[in-house]
């Protein structure tokens, strides 16, 4: 938190804008394109999308109050730009309407930077059998431990709402895994 | 005791505690918490620098442009805000007072009750008054006769339908009721003819 209030002073300095864009850049450009890379699967696709959001931080960067932290804040214009991509796929015809998660499963089984264990994979086709939103929530919270406070700023959503989505993405993948098994 | 805890710590440990415990297992499955997802060599490395270029990018179409149009002078934003606003200034259309219609709902409510009155006062009298004429058309039949009214009745060209359409029935049934036929002097009918009866017949036939 320290360090962030550091970086923001930085920022609202045009003198040290530049500088304090590269340290936000180191603190958080992994942690968004993996954000962004479990929502599209693709490579291509997430490096595209990381350097747009990062584009989008910088141009924003002088109008930022302060109001949320900085980290909800990138993540939320990161969350956004996950779901205007597949929405415009969508729109143009590239992804069929209804098959949106075949779309992606594909993606899953025929992209070069895919490697893991059956179980991992598994996983995967399970949470992309999820509705867009609740991915969103699953992943947040499952895989990098985003409090549900932090996730109601940067979705904007109730902490309640997240806690049900939350529940009913673990019930979906239960029964998902249980077909499986039989 | 003298111990402090961060602020929202148990919340915390509670979300830590319960994701730990989603993330270890669904049926009896321990599921992973990594990623089947690979990247290139140096791929962080180099997404920093195109970011960086990127920015570098935005920034110079806007002075790139203003480098190639030869029309606009150094403070121009500025100095075109000023003529803006001075252009505004001379060139105010003076506002016209938009014309107020109020709709008063209590007047056209009471002037409609008043018509309304008018009408069915108007309405009640045209019936009366028909009425009356007839009343007053009609001959007081108590005043005339029995004679009379036989001979009226056999010499007029008319029929009893339009007697009955101009005298109140009421007043002809009552005239007719107070006949006293034990005084009709029936001689005068032996005196007339048996076509002239009938004819008569005809006549007063509705």
């Amino acid at each position: 938190m320290e360090e962030e209030r550091q970086i923001i002073a930085l920022i609202l300095n045009p003198d040290t804008r530049e500088e304090s864009f590269k340290l936000l850049l180191k603190k958080y450009q992994q942690r968004i394109y993996w954000h962004i890379r479990k929502m599209v699967i693709d490579h291509d696709d997430a490096d595209d999308l990381t350097q747009d959001t990062f584009i989008k931080v910088w141009t924003a960067l002088p109008n930022f109050r302060g109001d949320s932290r900085l980290f909800t804040w990138i993540y939320r214009i990161a969350t956004n730009e996950c779901l205007n991509f597949l929405d415009r796929k969508k729109r143009k015809g590239t992804v069929p309407l209804e098959d949106d998660e075949s779309h992606l499963a594909r993606k899953l089984e025929s992209s070069s930077y895919i490697d893991g264990t059956e179980i991992q994979l598994k996983l995967q086709k399970a949470i992309l059998t999820l509705p867009e939103k609740q991915r969103l929530v699953f992943n947040m919270k499952y895989f990098d431990d985003v409090t549900y406070e932090e996730m109601s700023e940067i979705l904007g959503t109730s902490v309640g709402a997240l806690k049900s989505s939350y529940h009913f993405a673990v019930k979906k993948l239960e029964s998902f895994f249980a077909q499986q098994v039989m | 005791m003298p111990y402090v805890i961060p602020i929202n710590f148990w919340e915390e440990q509670e979300n830590s505690i319960l994701s730990k415990k989603a993330s270890v297992e669904i049926i009896g499955e321990k599921l992973p918490l990594e990623l089947p997802f690979t990247i290139p060599d140096g791929f962080f490395a180099n997404l920093e620098l195109n970011i960086l270029a990127k920015t570098k990018e935005v920034e110079m179409p806007l002075i790139s442009l203003q480098a190639c149009l030869p029309f606009t002078t150094n403070n121009y934003p500025s100095e075109l805000e000023q003529k803006i606003l001075a252009k505004t200034v001379s060139k105010t259309i003076p506002s016209k007072e938009a014309k107020v219609i109020s709709f008063n709902w209590k007047a056209y409510a009471v002037a409609a009750t008043i018509a309304v009155c008018f009408l069915l006062g108007w309405l009640i009298s045209f019936k009366n008054s028909s009425t009356n004429n007839l009343q007053a058309g009609a001959p007081d039949l108590q005043e005339v006769s029995h004679e009379e009214i036989v001979n009226y009745l056999v010499s007029a060209p008319i029929t009893f339908a339009d007697i009955h359409e101009m005298a109140n029935a009421q007043a002809i049934e009552t005239a007719i009721e107070e006949i006293n036929y034990e005084n009709l002097d029936v001689t005068d009918l032996d005196n007339l003819s048996d076509n002239e009866i009938n004819e008569f017949a005809d006549e007063i036939s509705l």
